[in-house]
């Protein structure tokens, strides 16, 4: 028990009204900080824009309000997170699905998908390899539709990267533009490919949990069916609102609001992600070429850092049950073999598209790091069975998140000050 | 087909698919969830149950609440009433009555009833920022007199006909000794003192209405919340004596302490969190919005963790930013208006939701009695009350409608009444009575209300026309 914890079990009632306030306060302090010109200035600072991207700030502040710590959240208050998080997922889903319209899809350069379809296969397959080890030492005997989402996770973890290469690359020269638009397209894709394969292997995984095979069966091929017509059914549903709003921002808050909760709320009540609904929903508003659903897509992608901080705060309580030891472990496996892994698929992929790029350039590293999505998934299954196995997974991949967004930048730095001449060679 | 028709079609059909979409979803929810909805919540599968379909009530709620709320419009009815119409309807009370299943259970209509202390104060924020120190000062006086006129006429005036009339009415309250008698006649007077300064709020947003009633009933209307808590105070502090018995209620001196510290608390946290948003506030350059919507969580959850009243404290705090900051607040208070349509929907449409269709199903005659003799009483007391205390001569025969809406601080005092009174045999039936009584109040006082707007000239359309 920690300090602030025997503090509560010897005063109750004041200690516990003094770690909700300090929580409210951490929190408002930082949410009010991130708001400021002050802040601004300090992003364009490179470490601290890899700290910031890496979700370091919002995750400690989850962790000091969280369970272990001040115990601000606990109890209902974490079970109340379950729905909240399941909003904030759909909404995460619908910014990722907007990317999917057709004519940006068709825009895809060959040698990209060629890229992503061989780091996929490279990295899945370490993946495929660490979620056996992990299962493999002590989890073997865990129910399947308890352990299978969590290994789930640590597969998907491996996939795809994070589409920022500012605190990589600050000074892009005419060479680098194109390799830094492809690493951050890539990662927008990669975000789709894992959500995909989500949506893919969980139904499977609950089939395969089932204890009757006709039913999982059904469960199995009944779930895209539901998710795909309901997100038909939002998308135009959305459409057909917003042209008879003229405009108003508080009705089309009102149409953005319902479209975010009734997707997440139907994927709860169905046993799928809010993740896939939500990308789905997302991917029909993309496609259905309205300008009303122009405003409908600029509220809801300016809501993106919010959902991205409110994710982070939440996991830091949320992974208060796992495992340290073994989180950690897992932790530094995920972003230690995507250190050594990504950077070799990305060198070939990126030398093979554009030949004058160095080959020892920053941007290689960028797919070295974890995209936030990849929290969002692994949210997924603590949400879905509150396991402690589950909690385990979530903070490892939030290790593996913050290390992977600083180590590629330090990588990145060490290499250029040993790329540079020093100067008594230079004379 | 003219244009409006057409869109009351398409918002028809549009609710319609809504709804057999959430009734689909609930169908096959057993198959496909299965046992991974109840695995979450540590094995409490109510509670898996509840925390699963809870964020699509909330979005059924919101959506459905503001079709149906457009819907009405057209025919001259106050979409509120629509609001609180499409929550009777999704609630747990009606449809299982006639023997269907009901698209918001119970158990996450309790979950939803936590966005409420939210929702007040947000709302309560901008009701803050519309009270004016310059107007109070002027009618600070005023207001006084037409409270203590209409308190005292509706107190004592129900008081007296639930005496002679309702309680007799009920059996299980028709043998009551008489001092028992009396006290819960006079919690009924209290109770129907109590009117909802969110549906006055929402009825001044929603018409646009501008003048002097709208200024003095929402002025009224807060300072009622005071007097209430105090009165309240007073009544629960007689429950020993009037049912004889020593350990119910609380020591007086406990009550005391309680009360000064709601009162108090509530008005210094309120003047610390307004100080507090207002220097946040000037250093954010965007998203003010979602600061917004933190306060006011931060506000909800701070009052729930020391006892104090939300309303009250976001209320304090939008009337300090307004009165000490008027033009450098400007900017959150038009963002606050924004977010406030989705709030009045979820928030309108649980409350109908909550209505008990089994009390007013069972009780609707002595429920009846008590609503009529309480509008009665409101129209007299506040007529009289608006003539003492010489409010402009325009008003004084409409204002007593502003005063009819009932809703969330008159249910929170009816179940402080019945958790004060305890467990004996008559007090679900007291329960009902009240709610069910509220339930009428709740969707009649709206149109009354925005009649009385009207009739006084301060609707955009009664202006137009006068």
């Amino acid at each position: 028990m920690t300090t602030p914890l025997l503090l509560a079990a010897a005063a109750e009632g004041a200690t516990r009204v003094l770690a909700v306030f300090v929580g409210i306060a951490v929190v408002g302090a930082a949410a009010t900080f991130a708001t400021t010109r002050l802040y601004a200035r300090l992003q364009r600072q490179r470490w601290v824009a890899a700290f910031t991207a890496g979700g370091w700030f919002a995750t400690i502040a989850g962790v000091l309000i969280g369970p272990r710590v001040l115990a601000a959240v606990e109890g209902d208050a974490l079970l109340a997170l379950r729905p909240i998080l399941g909003i904030a997922l759909a909404w995460i889903g619908l910014i990722v699905g907007l990317q999917l319209r057709r004519t940006l899809v068709a825009a895809i350069p060959p040698n990209l998908v060629r890229w992503l379809v061989r780091d996929s296969a490279v990295a899945g397959g370490v993946g495929v390899i660490v979620a056996a080890c992990w299962w493999w030492t002590g989890h073997a005997d865990q129910p399947i539709s308890i352990v299978g989402p969590a290994a789930m996770v640590i597969v998907v973890a491996f996939l795809g990267w994070a589409p920022e290469t500012r605190t990589l690359r600050a000074d892009l020269t005419p060479g680098t533009v194109a390799p830094a638009q492809q690493v951050q397209a890539g990662g927008g894709l990669g975000a789709i490919l894992a959500i995909a394969a989500v949506g893919l292997a969980m139904p499977v995984l609950q089939a395969a949990g089932d204890g009757s095979a006709t039913r999982g069966a059904v469960i199995a091929a009944l779930e895209p069916v539901l998710a795909i017509g309901t997100a038909l059914l939002l998308g135009l549903g959305a459409r057909l609102l917003l042209r008879r709003t003229a405009g108003r921002e508080s009705e089309a808050l009102v149409i953005t609001l319902a479209l975010v909760f009734l997707s997440a709320g139907i994927a709860n009540e169905l046993g799928f992600s809010p993740l896939v609904s939500g990308m789905l929903a997302g991917a029909v508003i993309a496609n259905l070429r309205d300008p009303h659903l122009r405003d409908l897509e600029r509220s809801l992608q300016s809501a993106e850092p919010g959902m991205a901080v409110l994710m982070l705060l939440s996991c830091g309580s949320l992974a208060a049950e796992a495992h340290a030891g073994e989180a950690i472990v897992l932790g530094l496996a995920i972003a230690g073999l995507r250190l050594v892994l990504k950077p070799i698929v990305a060198r070939t992929a990126l030398r093979r598209a554009f030949p004058d790029l160095e080959e020892r350039d920053p941007l290689t590293l960028g797919p070295a790091r974890l995209p936030m999505i990849a929290i969002a998934i692994a949210v997924g299954p603590v949400l879905a069975t509150g396991d402690g196995s589950a909690a385990t997974v979530l903070a490892g991949v939030m290790i593996a998140l913050l290390l992977g967004a600083i180590a590629p930048a330090l990588a990145g730095r060490r290499r250029a000050s040993s790329d540079t001449p020093s100067p008594g060679v230079a004379a | 087909m003219n244009d409006q028709t057409r869109r009351t079609l398409v918002l028809l059909g549009v609710l319609g698919l809504l709804a057999g979409l959430v009734f689909l979803a609930h169908a096959v929810e057993p198959m496909l969830a299965g046992d991974l909805a109840t695995i979450g919540a540590g094995g409490d599968a109510d509670t898996g149950r509840a925390l699963n379909g809870v964020t699509l009530s909330l979005g059924f709620l919101l959506l459905g609440s503001w079709l149906l709320g457009e819907i009405v419009s057209p025919f001259g009815l106050p979409r509120v009433v629509g609001y609180l119409v499409f929550g009777v309807l999704a609630g747990p009370g009606l449809l299982p009555a006639l023997g269907l299943p009901a698209p918001v259970a119970a158990n996450e209509l309790e979950l939803l009833r936590k966005l409420d202390a939210l929702a007040i104060s947000l709302i309560a924020l901008v009701a803050g920022g519309e009270i004016k120190v310059a107007f109070l000062r002027g009618m600070l006086g005023r207001i006084a007199t037409l409270l203590a006129t209409q308190v005292g006429l509706i107190l004592f005036g129900v008081g007296v006909v639930a005496f002679f009339l309702v309680l007799p009415m009920v059996p299980s309250l028709s043998g009551l000794p008489t001092p028992a008698a009396i006290h819960l006649s006079l919690v009924a007077g209290l109770l129907c003192v109590a009117n909802s300064p969110a549906i006055v709020i929402a009825m001044i947003a929603e018409t646009g209405a501008r003048g002097p009633m709208c200024d003095t009933a929402l002025a009224a209307t807060v300072s009622k919340d005071l007097v209430l808590v105090v009165l309240l105070t007073i009544m629960l502090a007689f429950v020993p004596i009037a049912f004889g018995s020593a350990d119910d209620g609380g020591s007086g001196g406990g009550l005391v302490g309680e009360a000064v510290w709601h009162l108090a608390g509530s008005i210094g946290f309120g003047v610390v969190v307004g100080i507090a948003m207002h220097f946040a506030a000037t250093k954010i350059e965007k998203r003010i919005d979602v600061f917004i919507v933190l306060c006011g969580f931060a506000i909800a959850f701070a009052s729930d963790a020391l006892h104090l009243a939300p309303l009250l404290v976001a209320l304090v705090a939008g009337f300090t930013q307004a009165n000490i900051w008027p033009e450098r607040s400007e900017r959150m208070f038009h963002s606050i208006e924004t977010l406030l349509l989705p709030v009045y929907c979820v928030f309108f449409a649980t409350a109908g939701a909550g209505i008990r269709i089994d009390a007013v199903l069972a009780l609707w005659p002595v429920a009846l009695l008590l609503v009529g003799s309480r509008l009665v009483l409101v129209w007299a007391g506040t007529t009289a009350g608006a003539k003492l205390a010489r409010l402009d001569p325009g008003i004084r025969p409409w204002i007593w409608t502003a005063f009819t809406p009932q809703a969330g601080v008159a249910i929170a005092l009816a179940n402080e009444v019945a958790k004060a009174i305890g467990d004996r045999p008559f007090v679900p039936d007291l329960a009902a009575l009240f709610l069910a009584a509220i339930a009428i109040n709740e969707v009649l006082g709206p149109l009354l209300m925005k009649w009385g707007l009207q009739r006084a000239g301060e609707t955009p359309s009664a202006s137009a026309a006068g």
